[in-house]
C-alpha cells in the first residue's frame, strides 16, 4: 500500500492493522486523520499548548504500541478518544492534579449572577472567548465540561472515567457552566 | 418553585436529564421568571457553542517527533519491523522527514556524555574489543540521562531532610537505595556486555523509574 | 437534614480540630458532600487499613503503636479528607470510607490493606505488604520497594492496573472472564501466568507481553528480584 493510497481509501481498521505490522505510512495516515481531534481534546483538558503537544505525542506513541490489540469491534475514533482521555487523566494523576477538589480552586459562589433580567445576555458566544474561558476553569470543572459538553460523553461515562459518581459529574458540570457564564459575561 | 431550587437543576434541564414532572415545573417557572429564563438561555447557548468548537492544530513538527520516537522505540524494544519499508537507523537518520528541535539537540549533547561514560566502563571491565557506541540505542541513552537528572534532584532534596528522620528508618532507606543501586549496576553491566540485549535495557529503565518513584514518594512524607 | 447524634458530635470535633495531636487513641468522622470521596493518607511507619463502609462518611481511627507520632486529619474540601502522620513512632490507621472513594495512600514502612473499594486506588510503600482485596476499581496503582503486592479483584474494561515491587512478590488473582493486555517483567524471579488462554506477543524468561479477550484493560506487573504470579479465581 503506498502512502497516498492509504491516505485516501483504507479504513481506520485497515490502517491500524498495517501500522501494527510496522507500516509507518499507514501510521502516518492515521495520524493525519485523527491528530487534530486528539490534540484539541488534550489542549482543552490541560489548557497548555506545550503540555498538549507532549501529551498528543505520548498518545500516538502509546497508540502505536497498542494498535495490535485493536480488533475493529468498536469505532477506531471511540477507541482512540478513550485512550486519549485515559492518558490525560493519568497525566493529571502523575502531576497530582485533584479533579474533584472544588473549594481551594474556588467554588462557584452561592449568589450566582442571575438577576440580570437579560434573557439575551449571551446571544452569540465567541468561540475563541469560550476556548479561552475553558482554559481558566479549575481542572476538575474543566475536565467534566470538556468530556460532557465538548466531546459529548454521557454523565455515566464521565463518572466511570473519573472514578466518581454520576451526581458528582452533574454537579461539576453545572458549576463549570456557571463559571464559564460568569467569565464570558465579564468579557462583555 | 423558588429560583434557588431551580438553579442547580437548570443544567440537567438543558440536557433533558430531569424526570418529566420536574421538567414541567421548571418550564412553567421559566415562563414567569425572566432572571431564571436568562440563565437558562445562557446555559443552553453554552452547551450549543461547546459542541461547535473548532478543532485545533498542533505544531506541524509534531509528527516528526512522534515518528522519530516510534521508529526508535521499534528498534530498541523489539516491536515488529516495518514490512513495507525496513530501514536501518542510518537510513532513518538520513530520511529528510527526521529533524531535531532544540531540546532534542540539547539531549543529544547529554547523550554524547552518557555514551562516553558507558564506553569507558566497557573498556575498563572487559578484555574483549568493545562494540561501537552506537549499538546502544539513542532512545535508551536519552531516557537514562533524563531519569538520572530527576533522581539526582530528588536525592538532593532528601539529603537536606534526612538528618531529622528516625535513625532506624534512615538506615533502612539507605540500605534499600544501596540494593537498588547494586541491581542497577548489574543491569548496566549486562547492557555494556551485550548492547543488543533489549530486555536488559528495558529492565534497567524500569528499575530506574521505580527508584525515582520511591524517592518522589518519600519526599512527599512529613517526617 | 437530620444527622445522627454520633455524627453530629464527630462533626463538631472535626470542626474544632485545628492541628496535629499525638495519636494515643484518635477517632474522627467526616461527613462528605457525596459518596465520591477522596482520601489521602501520608504516614511514615505503622499500618494503613482502608475498608469500604456505607453512606457519605469517612471514619478515621488511629492507634499509636510506639514512639510519639503526630496525627492530623482534616476535611480539606467537601469531598476530600487528608490524614497526615509525622514524627517518630508507629501509627495503626483504620479508615472506613464510602466504597466509591479514590485513595492515595503513601507510607514509608507500613502494611497497607484496601478492601472493597470501587474508586481509583494508589497505594505505595517502601517496606511492608500491600494487599488489595475485593477491589473493583478502574485504576489501581501499587508500588513497593521490598514488600509483596497482592491484588484480588476485578479487571474492568479499559481499566488500568499497575503493580510494581523491587524485591517483593507480585501476585494477582483474577476472574476467568479476563479481558486485558498484560505486560509482565521479572528480572530474577520468574513469571507464572496461570490458567488463562494468553495470546503472546512476546515471551522471554524475563518479559511477557500477552493479550486475552480484546485486550481492553491494561495489566502491568513488574518486579526486579521477586516473582510474578497470575492466578485464576476458582
Amino acid at each position: 500500500m503506498t502512502a497516498n493510497e492509504t491516505k485516501t481509501t483504507a479504513s481506520d481498521y485497515e490502517l491500524a492493522q498495517a501500522a501494527s505490522g510496522g507500516d509507518m505510512d499507514a501510521f502516518e495516515a492515521l495520524y493525519v486523520r485523527h491528530h487534530r481531534r486528539v490534540y484539541s481534546l488534550c489542549l482543552r483538558m490541560v489548557a497548555n499548548v506545550t503540555e498538549a503537544e507532549d501529551l498528543t505525542q505520548e498518545v500516538f506513541v502509546h497508540l502505536f504500541r497498542k494498535l495490535g490489540s485493536f480488533r475493529g469491534e468498536s469505532a477506531f475514533t471511540t477507541w482512540l478518544h478513550r485512550l486519549t482521555v485515559n492518558h490525560v487523566l493519568m497525566h493529571f494523576r502523575k502531576r497530582g492534579v485533584r479533579l474533584e477538589r472544588t473549594t481551594e480552586e474556588g467554588d462557584v459562589p452561592e449568589q450566582v449572577e442571575v438577576g440580570s433580567n437579560r434573557p439575551e445576555s449571551m446571544p452569540v458566544i465567541d468561540r475563541i472567548a469560550l476556548d479561552k474561558a475553558i482554559g481558566q476553569l479549575p481542572p476538575g470543572y474543566r475536565t467534566v465540561f470538556v468530556l460532557h459538553d465538548v466531546e459529548g460523553y454521557e454523565h455515566e461515562e464521565v463518572a466511570n472515567l473519573l472514578g466518581c459518581s454520576v451526581g458528582t459529574s452533574k454537579s461539576q458540570l453545572h458549576k463549570a457552566r456557571m463559571r464559564l457564564r460568569q467569565l464570558l459575561n465579564q468579557r462583555v | 418553585m423558588k429560583c434557588a431550587i431551580i438553579h442547580p437543576k437548570l443544567s440537567d434541564y438543558v440536557d433533558d436529564g430531569l424526570p418529566p414532572g420536574e421538567a414541567v415545573e421548571i418550564m412553567s417557572h421559566l415562563e414567569a421568571c425572566s432572571a431564571c429564563k436568562g440563565l437558562y438561555v445562557d446555559l443552553n447557548s453554552l452547551r450549543q457553542a461547546a459542541r461547535e468548537l473548532p478543532l485545533r492544530s498542533p505544531n506541524s513538527e509534531l509528527w516528526t517527533r512522534i515518528r522519530a520516537e516510534v521508529v526508535s522505540e521499534s528498534e530498541s524494544f523489539g516491536f515488529s519491523p516495518a514490512p513495507a519499508a525496513p530501514k536501518n537507523w542510518l537510513q532513518r537518520l538520513l530520511d529528510k522527514r527526521i529533524t531535531f528541535n532544540l531540546p532534542q539537540l540539547a539531549g543529544a549533547g547529554a547523550l554524547a556524555v552518557a555514551a562516553t561514560f558507558l564506553g569507558i566502563n566497557y573498556i575498563g571491565g572487559s578484555s574483549i574489543a568493545p562494540p561501537p557506541p552506537t549499538a546502544i540505542s539513542a532512545a535508551f541513552q536519552l531516557e537514562e540521562t533524563r531519569l538520572k537528572a530527576r533522581v539526582d534532584e530528588q536525592i538532593g532534596q532528601i539529603n537536606m531532610r534526612k538528618a531529622s528522620w528516625d535513625p532506624e528508618v534512615r538506615e533502612g532507606f539507605e540500605s534499600q537505595i544501596a540494593r537498588i543501586d547494586q541491581s542497577l549496576e548489574a543491569c548496566r553491566r549486562g547492557i555494556i556486555n551485550n548492547p543488543q540485549d533489549h530486555d536488559h535495557q528495558q529492565m534497567y529503565l524500569s528499575l530506574y523509574q521505580e527508584k525515582l518513584r520511591l524517592l518522589e514518594d518519600v519526599n512527599r512524607l512529613k517526617w | 437534614m437530620k444527622l445522627p447524634l454520633r455524627i453530629c458530635i464527630s462533626l463538631i470535633s472535626a470542626a474544632a480540630f485545628s492541628g496535629p495531636v499525638t495519636a494515643q487513641s484518635f477517632n474522627q468522622s467526616f461527613r462528605l458532600a457525596s459518596p465520591a470521596a477522596e482520601l489521602e493518607v501520608n504516614s511514615t511507619r505503622g499500618e494503613i487499613k482502608v475498608i469500604a463502609g456505607e453512606g457519605n462518611v469517612v471514619k478515621v481511627k488511629a492507634k499509636e503503636k510506639d514512639g510519639n507520632p503526630k496525627i492530623k486529619a482534616e476535611q480539606v474540601s467537601p469531598g476530600r479528607v487528608q490524614v497526615e502522620v509525622s514524627g517518630k513512632g508507629k501509627v495503626k490507621l483504620e479508615i472506613i470510607v464510602p466504597p466509591s472513594s479514590s485513595l492515595h495512600l503513601n507510607c514509608y514502612d507500613c502494611n497497607i490493606t484496601v478492601r472493597g473499594i470501587t474508586g481509583a486506588v494508589r497505594a505505595v510503600n517502601a517496606e511492608g505488604e500491600i494487599q488489595l482485596t475485593n477491589v473493583r476499581s478502574p485504576r489501581v496503582e501499587a508500588h513497593s520497594t521490598s514488600g509483596s503486592i497482592a491484588f484480588h479483584g476485578e479487571v474492568l474494561p479499559s481499566g488500568s492496573y499497575t503493580l510494581k515491587s523491587f524485591s517483593g512478590r507480585v501476585s494477582v488473582e483474577l476472574p476467568a472472564n479476563l479481558d486485558c493486555h498484560l505486560s509482565a517483567a521479572s528480572f530474577r524471579g520468574g513469571i507464572g501466568l496461570g490458567d488463562f488462554d494468553w495470546r503472546f506477543k512476546k515471551q522471554t524468561d524475563k518479559l511477557v507481553e500477552a493479550t486475552i479477550g480484546e485486550g481492553r484493560a491494561a495489566l502491568n506487573l513488574w518486579t526486579q528480584e521477586g516473582t510474578i504470579q497470575v492466578m485464576r479465581k476458582q
